[in-house]
């Protein structure tokens, strides 16, 4: 029997763990877990420390190199995932579970040669589920509200600090144009290749649009003065990333489970009298 | 402020968890505007942070097989699998016109010869591919076509495909050439 307090705790278990599991499925029929990576030659360590210490003790080894092994991890990977959504109050099997998504990001970023922030993500945001009492569970996990503000907000400083490409006016267009070639000239005909030439042929359109973006990211900073705004703060990731996905041709979904930490108690409430068996 | 009351809340709560959430605060916050650097789980979030300026033409390389079909990802939501595909594509062919070396082989060499401890900590790590993962690359390659298709791969060709756009917003090829035979 679930304890009052800990229901909240136990749908937002439920919901990111079930989405992780639908993203690992997705990656599992696009060939792109261990066990089909088929011994990939290249790969790409950057200069992270924790990439280096993932060579240097050989886990490739074993859950890249061995195809028993391969297929050992995959079948660890999916069955924690399951057991973390049937046990959510199990820590060890969250904790477990972490691990090995950890290694999985890892994997898949080394052999794409290319070091992606998505998976990463996700393995973040099951960390305030690896504490059993109900308030350091709360403050985890208002932190990790904290730390997706954080992200957008930083990406923002980023973008009009750092790099400077706010204010670079003909950032869309440029981008749009470097990110779409390819797609241009294989599909010509397609409607999307329609949509991306008007367009390209009015990239004021595609620079405003990209402005707008770049804003949205820096209005994420508000999440830190004030939880009144939540239910915007949580539209505007799906926003950003589904802008990108159609004019970037990039693939951010899956750090849409950041979506999660702007739910409120009422809102667990309400989908767990919706759905009954999410608290059984 | 939100933030504020939250750390204090933390302090009171859980002392060790406000050291590590501290700890973290900072490295990420240090590794942002100080080093510009990542290691994991501590990020950069800096895609897109420098200008893209629009360029006269835009390359990139094609991978047609058999009997002509070329290999394409109509849909972004592809790219798991596509990445493994154009990515290491890029690299195996940066490599081979730059005498095997990977382009982070001079600033890794340069960045361990300045922080001598690492490397004597970590001595046997390889830190990048060389010529034993390039030349094993075309086989490896040839699977993973294979298993996308799921249909044997007898011949796989490497184009550079050159394109610009025109002012309808379409793309017009300027040239493709044959760079690499892999099978």
């Amino acid at each position: 029997m679930i304890q009052e307090e800990d229901k909240e705790r136990v749908v937002l278990c439920r919901l990111v763990f079930g989405f992780i599991l639908l993203c690992l499925l997705f990656r599992f029929f696009l060939n792109a877990t261990p066990s089909h990576l088929l011994q990939p030659s290249l790969f790409n360590l950057n200069l992270d420390l924790t990439y280096w210490l993932y060579q240097y003790f050989s886990i490739p080894q074993l859950v890249v190199y061995s195809h028993t092994g391969a297929i050992a991890f995959d079948v660890l990977l999916f069955g924690f995932c399951i057991m973390a959504i049937l046990f959510p109050s199990k820590r060890i099997i969250i904790i477990f579970f972490s691990f090995l998504f950890l290694i999985y990001a890892i994997t898949y970023n080394t052999y794409i040669v290319h070091h992606a922030h998505p998976l990463t993500i996700l393995t973040l945001i099951t960390i305030p589920f690896w504490f059993k009492k109900f308030k350091n569970w709360k403050l985890m996990w208002e932190g990790m509200r904290y730390y997706v503000c954080y992200i957008y907000a930083m990406s923002f400083i980023w973008k009009a600090v750092i790099g400077n490409s706010f204010f670079y006016w003909n950032q869309g267009i440029g981008s749009v144009k470097f990110n779409l070639a390819e797609y241009m000239y294989h599909y010509p005909g397609t409607v999307m290749a329609s949509l991306y030439a008007f367009f390209i042929a009015h990239p004021y359109l595609l620079n405003i649009g990209n402005t707008f973006i770049f804003l949205l990211e820096g209005l994420m900073i508000v999440g830190f003065f004030t939880k009144k705004y939540d239910r915007i703060l949580m539209i505007l990731p799906v926003i950003i990333h589904l802008s990108t996905y159609i004019f970037a041709d990039v693939f951010f979904i899956e750090m849409l489970v950041l979506v999660f930490v702007f739910f409120r108690k009422k809102d667990t409430e309400l989908i767990g009298r919706r759905l009954p068996f999410i608290l059984n | 402020m939100g933030s504020g009351n939250y750390f204090v809340r933390l302090f009171h709560t859980n002392k060790i968890l406000f050291v590590t959430v501290v700890i973290f605060c900072l490295l990420n916050l240090a590794a942002n505007f100080v080093f510009k650097a990542e290691h994991t789980p501590v990020y950069n979030w800096n895609l897109y942070a420098y200008k893209i300026p629009e360029q006269p033409a835009y390359t990139f390389l094609e991978v047609k097989y058999n009997d002509g079909k070329t290999l394409t990802f109509p849909y972004t939501f592809l790219e798991p699998e596509k990445l493994f595909f154009t990515n290491t594509l890029d690299l195996f062919i940066y490599m081979k016109r730059n005498e095997g070396n990977d382009p982070l082989k001079f600033y890794i060499d340069n960045w361990n010869t300045n922080h001598p401890l690492f490397k004597k900590l970590l001595s046997g790590l390889k830190f990048y591919p060389d010529t034993e993962e390039l030349n094993k690359y075309p086989a490896w390659f040839i699977k993973y076509l294979e298993q996308y298709f799921k249909e044997p791969v007898y011949k796989i060709d490497v184009y550079e495909v050159k394109v610009a756009y025109e002012d309808d917003g379409h793309v017009k090829k300027l040239t493709s050439t044959l760079i690499y035979t892999l099978l």
